[in-house]
């Protein structure tokens, strides 16, 4: 497997549409920079300088994490799985013999690694935009990019369902690209018209995913004096875990059906 | 042990009611080349993916190396370079970088083994130059070098040729000849080319709508396509004994019990005839005949189509 994942890679050498998705984990944390920076001029203190970094690092984690990594998930899933497709090389891979599951979860895999290196470099990129601004904002980042880190796994397991409908319709990159924004744009949707909904909103994929996150985050902040926490009850983290699970292992089903359906 | 390196039993592909191979009897033994030879559509390629394992038979057995194919695919496909329909690569890779991952996958020991495949087809190693801006010749090349890469005991190459000059394909053709006589390596290789088949093959397999008409060597083939003079008597066997003992004759075969094929041309003809009857055999039919190669694919086919 290691070897797949790591051929997976290795094909995406050169791969100029691969290095455009990734770079756009630039464009929130750049744009709200550029928006935010006259609020930093009002900033006295240290309190406000960190109140600053931790806004632009929910704002990045809302609008990069939550709107574009969706959209970008279902576009570099299409890569990654049409590869063999275009490429006309499954026949190569499975007279090797690799199976079509051992593909499915090479791709998986790399589509996961990406998803880590794009929220990374969105976290590097606010810490990094704001170093460049006032030094003094950051603090606590290595703490700041775990969480980075855990946005890119949760969100790539609630990002999953675009692949599968990628995969699914197996049709061209652009309609694959359409599909993945209307999914993007409709549960973004969903989530201001049901976010504040009690029993809606614990369905949402949004709000799931980037749970843990922001519990993470509040619960530092309490660690370090700067706010309380209102703690939540153990099945609240429970409900969410198993909400994860339940859709990793449906897409997981789905994927291995439909590609084994067309890659037939 | 199997005395066949391939053998399939009564190997079908029916896509929904059009059967695409059927009840395929094939014997592929070990140090051959064996042809394939068929119009577009027969079957060949269906036949070669049920062989690698690529498509399933809707009934029917494939054996390799005496072992049933499904099951075994881990022991048994290492051993199998293939090249199916058009080369088929990643475009934003260079040839050096495609075949790296084709070699980590198949875990080729030999550090060397991908120059070695390049050199070989006449491909240059660390090549900048990438897959998307070869020429069809070098992709075909590159299919080739990725089939041999590995150094596997069978060869399944499907239109090899495909796509090559015709300087290309005679250095394909020696290319293919070499590995056979001087590598031992079996080879199945598929054209829709008689004369391609017939300068390659050692055995040869007429497709035709799935069926496989004949399988035979060539050297037989081309025996009963010579010149002969063709005897239709009573009684083959009393005939061939007339002519070894009067006439001292052995160049001649035995097609059936009524007709019999003489490959010597200068020969009394006449005086056959006459010690045959006198032997009380009756003689409907003394004709000179030759049948080409072309003319005896066309008769088993039923029509044109094999050039």
């Amino acid at each position: 497997m290691r070897k797949l994942v790591w051929c997976e890679l290795y094909k995406l050498k050169r791969s100029k549409s691969l290095l455009l998705l990734t770079s756009l984990a630039l464009l929130f944390p750049a744009a709200l920079t550029v928006f935010t920076k006259s609020s930093l001029a009002d900033a006295a203190g240290t309190a406000e300088l960190h109140a600053y970094y931790d806004n632009l690092v929910n704002y990045t984690l809302a609008y990069g994490a939550m709107l574009l990594l969706p959209c970008l998930f279902g576009c570099v899933g299409a890569l990654l799985f049409f590869s063999e497709r275009d490429c006309d090389t499954f026949k190569n891979l499975q007279a090797i013999p690799v199976t079509r599951n051992q593909l499915i979860f090479a791709k998986l895999g790399v589509l996961y690694l990406w998803s880590e290196l794009y929220a990374l470099c969105s976290g590097l990129a606010v810490t990094l935009f704001c170093f460049v601004l006032e030094p003094r904002t950051l603090y606590d980042v290595p703490f700041k990019l775990v969480c980075f880190l855990l946005a890119g796994l949760t969100m790539a397991t609630v990002s999953l369902p675009v692949v599968v409908l990628v995969i699914y319709s197996n049709q061209s990159y652009l309609l694959s690209l359409l599909l993945s924004f209307l999914y993007a744009v409709v549960n973004w949707l969903l989530l201001i018209l049901f976010a504040s909904h009690e029993v809606l909103s614990l369905w949402l994929p949004l709000l799931n995913g980037l749970m843990f996150v922001s519990r993470l985050l509040a619960w530092r902040k309490a660690a370090l004096g700067l706010a309380s926490l209102t703690p939540l009850p153990l099945g609240t983290y429970l409900r969410v875990s198993l909400y994860l699970l339940f859709i990793l292992g449906v897409c997981i089903l789905l994927l291995v059906r439909f590609y084994k359906k067309w890659s037939r | 042990m199997s005395r066949y390196i391939v053998e399939t039993r009564g190997l079908t592909k029916q896509y929904g009611t059009q059967k695409s191979v059927a009840d395929l009897h094939l014997h592929i033994a070990p140090g051959r080349i064996y042809g394939l030879l068929g119009r577009n559509g027969a079957g060949k390629t269906t036949t070669m993916k049920m062989l690698l394992g690529l498509t399933r038979p809707t009934s029917g057995e494939v054996f390799l190396w005496g072992t049933p194919l499904p099951g075994h695919e881990k022991e048994l496909l290492p051993r199998i370079g293939s090249l199916i329909e058009a080369p088929g690569f990643y475009p934003n890779l260079t040839a050096t970088e495609n075949l790296r991952i084709f070699a980590a996958l198949r875990g080729v020991p030999n550090r060397h083994a991908i120059r070695d495949a390049l050199e070989l087809v006449g491909l240059p190693y660390r090549d900048k130059k990438l897959f998307s801006q070869y020429s069809m010749g070098m992709k075909q090349r590159l299919a080739i070098a990725l089939a041999v890469m590995h150094d596997p005991e069978l060869l399944i190459l499907d239109e090899p040729t495909n796509g090559l000059d015709p300087i290309g394909i005679a250095e394909m053709r020696s290319f293919i000849r070499r590995l056979c006589e001087e590598r031992g390596k079996t080879i199945l290789i598929s054209s829709h080319i008689l004369s391609e088949i017939s300068l390659l093959a050692d055995d040869i397999g007429i497709l035709d709508h799935g069926v496989l008409l004949e399988e035979e060597s060539l050297a037989v083939l081309e025996q009963n396509s010579r010149k002969h003079i063709r005897f239709a008597v009573s009684d083959t066997a009393r005939a061939a004994a007339i002519l070894e003992q009067q006439f001292q004759e052995t160049a001649f075969s035995i097609q059936d019990d009524h007709i019999l094929r003489l490959y010597n041309l200068d020969v009394p003809a006449g005086r056959m005839v006459t010690a045959f009857v006198k032997n009380g055999l009756e003689v409907s039919e003394v004709c000179t005949c030759e049948e080409s190669l072309e003319d005896h694919f066309k008769q088993v086919t039923g029509g044109e189509g094999i050039a």
